[in-house]
């Protein structure tokens, strides 16, 4: 094995003494129950601008937090000293705390029947670049070949980072779940510039990959970056009015991620989610499926286990347009009488999903005219009513082209309507995200505009 | 060797423990000023916090947190080179030493050996610590007693959370010049969001109090009362709102926090930073024409009691009063040390960051628009058609572009000059500089925000002030869904 293997698994192992001295403390505390969670994210960060080194980030950092359930009382503390002492300190301050908290018979670690028995390994831990000027290389490499295209319209670069590290992170709890695992993760971005008519725009490209040798060419990340900015350069004024609505990229994602704070357990129970009492009933059009799958090879998202142990599964979030489950912890099933299903902690890789999808020019050219919106902007949604209003920028299209970029712009709706309306799937997935979304047509959305 | 009681403090709590004296930080200085750099410092932070969640009128959980490190930097130009640890101990500070002066190659030897003097600074907050200001059980206390004000006031309430919040900040900055700083500052924060159902509907009403002062701040009846008021207010509010209304037309903006328009129309804008870059609208713009002339803009860290001040900024450097904005016309740029350095221009105390595991960076403290000369109802009475928004849920910006949105959490449709409808949240969306110059009256009520908020950058979260009069601006896109 490699050194750097060796070293990980020293790693783990120096996290799993320090998760047994926790547990030998929370065992001689006599509470009913505890949890304890060690974190640590150790890296190299660093930036370029105008192809010269600019910052170089060492970074480490390190967590633990214990939650202490004394009857049916909870609390939790955190320190980032992991020390004996600090941890004794954290514990002790966690039970203080216990002392001033109201009994809920909910609170309670997660019930052993639930707890994961089998953990898998997804690939996802391999070696990093640690070494900082190759790592300051990358960056001006990237800058470098973005501005050696010359595109018309980009007049800078605004910076190119590059960051390669490892995450290592455990978990142990009363119900004698204990678990350490490492991931690696690399990233690679470029920011540019470009102008037209005195306006000024920016956009960008990236990579990421837990292997590094599987980030995409330099090549390929300029060509976004310059695309992406270039497209918003040619602007011009619509009109406010009822448009339709092509989402696409990072758009359509964050859209379908309100879903998921929608049917989040911890809002199900407070009666604060436009979603509230919808399971089993239509939430989208019959045609579209949407798939959990948690075990994705070659993912961060991807674990046998959820931030509480529990086990987690292929999860059909929406089936044939119908809503199936929502994402409950162990808190929020006891809440809301139903069993947890491994959603204590983010989702993994969710798969969007249409009975017929096609291109995103066929989309295009079956929706005739409209606006491509590429980037959302604001906090203009209300999850509790359903209430949407955000800004927008992308451009307008007729007969199936580009005419134009469009900004500020806002798209205004309501969310139980905008998901119940999408009309069509394209098939161009982006697997960078964790949700794997193609861009998707709705009707008839208000576009209020500047003229 | 001068000494105040705030760096003692400091120095017992995060050196002493480490047997790290000052003996030993001299010669870490003259390690780091080894290499050819303009400056570099130590910054050494300890943050507790802790917090009690009330939800379904019972305290569900609590919590504690300490922080404690140090990051280390050495600046040569535009370069940073920047290392940090979460230990205070000997080694972990000389290992973070070395890595952080890689970033230089060449070498300084004819540098004057250091001494470190502590300097004086006067504190804008109390010293005291805030989550021993008032007892524990109190604290229980307060969140039940704000639940059952807000329950016994209206049948239609479903759902109560509250939230108590509080922090203490302590820091000590050695810079490679010697210059040792220190300061205290504590944080307190009570928040309720309440759920309201009328026949079908649901909305929400959420409202929040904060402060660099004590918990004591938050027992009285009469502080917790009005929170229970002004929740269920803005909620019966949203209950009865209406479609909001698209296009473009007059939106008057009310006093206090509204103000995120200054934030994300011109403040992100006049970061240091980016105008040294030049990726933002207001580069090359000083001494030209940006807003009316009805609109001055100042960031002050030197409020008494706020979130966004601080008696140093996290480079050490005293917070100022900056006017950015007079008249319209741009003045100056808010600088940390090295975009000050770069740009030849003095710092203007808006060098911060969020921990010791990041760089600082020139962010905003307490930005506001200064008073003008109209009453509120002067304002109202101009406007024939438009709206009224006295609320936000916070806004964002693209500095390159200057496009920048703010979403209304509370607001009305204006009718000849009166205010009537409620209307449901709507995104506002426009240009800065273009905005700005569309501001045609402004009031002569100015009022801050109620202290919560938070401003995001680069992944740095940061407590900050804003504040305005009430204004009146000629065209703002309202992105309402009634196309009416």
């Amino acid at each position: 094995m490699s050194q750097f293997y060796n070293k990980i698994q020293k790693k783990e192992q120096e996290f799993k003494d320090k998760l047994e001295f926790a547990i030998d403390l929370a065992n001689k505390l006599h509470v009913t129950g505890y949890e304890v969670n060690i974190a640590s994210k150790k890296g190299l960060s660093v930036s370029s601008r105008n192809c010269e080194l600019e910052n170089i980030e060492f970074e480490y950092d390190r967590a633990m937090t214990i939650t202490i359930y004394n009857g049916h009382k909870q609390a939790y503390a955190a320190t980032t000293d992991l020390s004996h002492q600090a941890i004794k300190d954290t514990m002790q301050a966690a039970f203080e705390l216990t002392k001033y908290t109201n009994d809920d018979p909910c609170n309670a670690v997660l019930e052993e029947q639930y707890l994961c028995k089998e953990i898998k390994d997804f690939d996802v831990l391999h070696e990093i670049e640690d070494d900082a000027d190759a790592a300051v290389n990358r960056c001006i490499e990237l800058e470098q070949c973005a501005l050696d295209k010359k595109a018309k319209g980009i007049i800078k670069s605004n910076g190119a980072n590059f960051f390669s590290g490892i995450y290592t992170n455990g978990y142990a709890a009363s119900n004698g779940f204990c678990a350490v695992s490492s991931a690696s993760s690399n990233s690679l971005n470029l920011s540019l510039i470009g102008e037209q008519n005195g306006k000024m725009q920016t956009s960008g490209g990236f990579s990421s990959h837990c292997n590094l040798a599987k980030l995409d060419s330099t090549e390929k990340i300029a060509n976004e970056a310059i695309c992406d900015t270039v497209d918003k350069l040619d602007v011009a004024p619509i009109a406010t009015g009822a448009y339709n609505i092509v989402f696409s990229k990072q758009a359509a994602i964050t859209l379908i991620s309100n879903l998921y704070k929608a049917i989040s357990g911890s809002l199900i129970y407070k009666q604060s989610s436009f979603l509230l009492d919808m399971l089993d009933k239509q939430v989208f059009p019959n045609f579209i499926n949407i798939v959990e799958d948690p075990f994705v090879v070659g993912r961060l998202e991807s674990s046998c286990y959820d931030d509480e142990g529990c086990k987690r599964n292929v999860t059909p979030l929406i089936e044939d347009g119908y809503l199936r489950t929502y994402l409950l912890s162990s808190y929020s099933a006891r809440k809301l009488k139903m069993q947890p299903n491994g959603h204590c902690g983010g989702l993994g890789s969710v798969f969007v999903k249409a009975k017929e999808q096609c291109s995103f020019e066929e989309l295009l050219a079956n929706t005739k005219r409209g606006i491509v919106v590429t980037e959302l902007m604001g906090q203009g949604v209300d999850i509790v009513s359903g209430n949407y209003s955000q800004g927008a920028s992308g451009y307008y299209f007729e007969n199936g082209q580009r005419v134009h970029a469009v900004d500020e712009i806002t798209i205004a709706s309501n969310l139980k309507d905008l998901f119940l309306n999408i009309q069509a799937l394209a098939n161009d997935y982006d697997y960078r995200y964790k949700t794997k979304c193609p861009s998707f047509m709705i009707e008839g959305i208000t576009v209020s505009s500047k003229s | 060797m001068q000494q105040n009681e705030i760096f003692d403090i400091n120095k017992k709590l995060i050196l002493d423990p480490n047997e790290v004296d000052l003996e030993f930080l001299t010669a870490q200085l003259s390690l780091l000023n080894k290499t050819k750099i303009d400056f570099g410092d130590l910054f050494f932070l300890h943050q507790t916090k802790e917090r009690f969640s009330l939800d379904e009128s019972i305290v569900k959980s609590g919590s504690f947190s300490i922080e404690c490190g140090v990051g280390i930097r050495a600046v040569i130009g535009e370069k940073t080179g920047f290392a940090y640890s979460d230990s205070v101990d000997k080694d972990s500070i000389c290992d973070c030493i070395k890595a952080a002066r890689s970033i230089s190659s060449g070498h300084n030897c004819d540098r004057a050996a250091i001494n470190i003097d502590v300097i004086k600074h006067k504190p804008l907050y109390t010293h005291k610590n805030p989550l021993t200001s008032i007892a524990q059980e109190r604290k229980i206390e307060l969140l039940k007693l704000l639940d059952n004000k807000v329950r016994s006031k209206d049948p239609r309430v479903i759902q109560v959370s509250a939230t108590i919040n509080s922090s203490y900040r302590h820091m000590l900055i050695l810079d490679n010049d010697g210059r040792l700083h220190a300061d205290i500052k504590p944080f307190a924060q009570i928040v309720v969001n309440v759920i309201m159902k009328q026949k079908d509907r649901i909305e929400s009403g959420y409202t929040s109090k904060g402060g660099a002062y004590l918990l004591d701040n938050f027992d009285s009846e009469t502080v917790i009362e009005s929170l229970a008021n002004e929740a269920i207010r803005i909620a019966s509010v949203n209950l009865e709102a209406q479609e909001a209304p698209s296009g473009t037309m007059n939106v008057v903006l009310g006093s206090g926090w509204p103000g995120v328009l200054i934030h994300e129309a011109v403040g992100h804008g006049l970061e240091g930073d980016f105008n040294r870059i030049g990726s933002s609208l207001f580069s090359n713009k000083i001494g030209q024409q940006v807003a009316s002339k009805s609109c001055t803009i100042i960031d002050d860290g030197t409020m008494l009691d706020r979130r966004g001040s601080q008696s140093i900024d996290d480079e050490g450097s005293p917070s100022a009063h900056n006017v950015l904005i007079e008249n319209g016309i741009l003045k100056s740029y808010m600088m940390d040390r090295q975009n000050a350095l770069l740009m030849g221009v003095s710092t203007t105390g808006n060098g911060r960051r969020e921990s010791y595991n990041c760089l600082p960076m020139p962010r905003m403290t307490n930005t506001y628009m200064q008073v003008g000369n109209y009453s509120k109802e002067e304002i109202l009475s101009t406007v024939k058609k438009g709206i009224y928004a006295t609320n936000f849920a916070g806004g964002q910006v693209d500095i390159t572009s200057g496009q920048f949105v703010f979403s209304t959490s509370e607001a009305y449709l204006i009718e000849n000059g009166k205010v009537t409808t409620p209307i449901k949240g709507a995104t506002l969306i426009g240009n800065g500089p273009k905005t700005m110059c569309e501001v045609s009256m402004v009031g002569n009520d100015l009022s801050f925000d109620a202290g919560v908020g938070i401003c995001g950058k680069q992944g740095q979260s940061l407590p900050v002030g804003i504040g305005q009069p009430t204004l009146k601006i000629d065209a703002l896109t309202v992105g309402g869904s009634n196309l009416a």
